[in-house]
């Protein structure tokens, strides 16, 4: 197991974390899903010690959590990165100085596939652009892990499937894992082995992507369809104006096959979970 | 260590603009006034007390939390910061040296004014910018940078306060048990010697609470 989480507890003012359990194996992409302010970014920063936990257990590569074992992680953070003044080359003089393993040969030949020029300030590079670099430094180290909390928030489609197409190149080799935070759940649809998926700081679930689709379904029922639907097979509602979305367990689909009117995606399951209501 | 403070460094090489300005402006003020102690040691005061600067621009630029994702400790983290500083302490020095050079060889040529007292000073306000950077470190590292001018401000303030209120009803200078010529012929002989140890007190202590605030914080 590359990361391995025990009932991990964070309380603040408003908000905790609570008994948080996953884990993430080696070679498989885990997407962590949830609504904004649902406890992923707390979740990561707990796991990289950016954040101290209340309880629970971190272990990484089957160790217990020791700064020295953040040598084989790859971090982007949402909201976090260097200092902006700094430049490309700039970069790569302090992380090789920083990481045992950092190439800076890898490094320059990311910059060169991405087009980001060498000397200018990062804080004038595009948004896709940043982000892209950000990967590039988390890869630069030969990291057995990449830990990603929103990589590919605020970017285009075209660079969105580009970078979605790097993590899976990255866990191809069996043994690499990518932890990946996103409230853009179709980038999950393609790539994640397992999805875990966490709202007010609890776990909802944590399964993997092929058990989720054949598990559930959405369903839309008008307001007459609904009154009289059978209440035992909805597992969360939620009103519409004009109808109602439904979540139904998946083995029930063949009895509700009219009623279903587009492919479940995992933002519709993320949305009644979190928006809808028991019956 | 050695990569975070490369990284304070390369802010203070991204600066050098700035720098040269304020040299220039010292040094135009220097030769209006006569006297080239401010051309001497504002730059070098300036580099000195630069720790701060990067603190703040860390904070501008949110970097703290990427900080602590990289394999390194939080200890190591608090420490290379103190190297810096101790690595500013060498290269303000030289520069100031260097300045130094500049006025007595080319800007002004055989003045008489620079002598070893000027370099003395230079040392002493160098020491001084120690001791401002070691009374800060720990408080940045306690509330940030923005909160702890006002957490300085405040513990100045209410100290000034407390020191008016006893001179009201105390008058040092009056105390008989205190021999002020002796203070006074005490702080001219071994001011800079002084002033050196307690910096090193200061940093050591500094170093500590540093620590202890960092270990607890959140980012």
């Amino acid at each position: 197991m590359n990361i391995e989480v025990e009932n991990l507890c964070k309380k603040f003012e408003d908000f905790s974390l609570e008994d948080i359990s996953i884990k993430v194996p080696k070679g498989k992409i885990v997407g962590l899903i949830g609504e904004n302010g649902a406890g992923k970014t707390t979740l990561i920063k707990c796991i990289l010690d950016v954040m101290h936990k209340d309880s629970g257990k971190v272990l990484l590569f089957d160790k217990d959590y020791k700064g020295k074992l953040k040598e084989d992680i790859g971090c982007v953070f949402d909201d976090s990165f260097m200092n902006q003044t700094f430049n490309v080359k700039d970069i790569d003089l302090i992380m090789r100085n920083i990481y045992k393993n950092w190439s800076s040969k890898k490094f320059f030949k990311f910059m060169k596939d991405y087009d980001i020029p060498l000397k200018k300030e990062i804080k004038k590079l595009s948004t896709g652009m940043l982000k892209k670099l950000e990967i590039a430094v988390a890869l630069s180290h030969n990291p057995k892990v990449l830990i990603l909390d929103e990589p590919t928030s605020g970017l285009d489609p075209i660079i969105r499937s580009e970078i979605l197409d790097m993590f899976q190149n990255f866990v191809e080799n069996k043994e690499n894992s990518v932890l990946l935070s996103t409230h853009i759940t179709s980038d999950l649809e393609h790539i994640a082995d397992d999805v875990i998926f966490i709202s007010k700081g609890k776990i909802i679930f944590d399964k993997p992507l092929k058990d989720i689709k054949e598990q559930y379904t959405v369903i839309e029922l008008t307001h007459d369809e609904f009154a009289k639907f059978d209440k035992k097979a909805i597992i969360k509602y939620k009103k519409n104006r004009l109808d109602y979305q439904v979540l139904i367990a998946k083995k029930d689909k063949n009895k509700y096959t009219k009623y279903i009117k587009n492919i479940t995606t995992l933002d519709d399951i993320m949305l009644l979970y979190i928006k809808g209501e028991d019956v | 260590m050695k990569g975070l403070i490369i990284k304070d460094l390369l802010f203070i090489k991204n600066t050098w603009k700035n720098l040269i300005l304020i040299f220039i402006g010292s040094l135009l003020l220097s030769i209006a006034l006569g006297n080239y102690l401010l051309a001497i040691v504002c730059v070098p005061v300036m580099l000195l007390t630069s720790g701060i600067n990067t603190f703040q621009t860390d904070e501008f630029y949110n970097s703290d939390a990427y900080t602590l994702s990289y394999p390194l400790s939080r200890k190591e983290i608090v420490t290379s910061k103190f190297l810096f500083t101790l690595v500013m302490l060498g290269i303000s020095t030289y520069i100031g040296c260097m300045i130094y050079v500049l006025i007595y060889f080319i800007i002004h040529p055989g003045y008489n004014g620079l002598n070893t007292y000027m370099l003395r000073e230079l040392l002493m306000l160098e020491i001084s910018g120690l001791l401002v950077d070691s009374i800060f470190y720990p408080i940045i590292y306690k509330y940030g940078c923005e909160k702890s001018r006002f957490v300085l401000m405040s513990i100045i303030i209410l100290l000034l306060g407390i020191g008016s209120i006893l001179s009201v009803y105390i008058n040092v200078f009056k105390i008989d048990a205190i021999d002020w010529n002796a203070v006074i012929n005490f702080i001219e002989q071994y001011g800079l010697f002084s002033l050196t140890v307690l910096v090193v007190i200061m940093s050591i202590i500094s170093y500590i609470l540093s620590l202890l605030a960092y270990r607890h914080k959140d980012y």
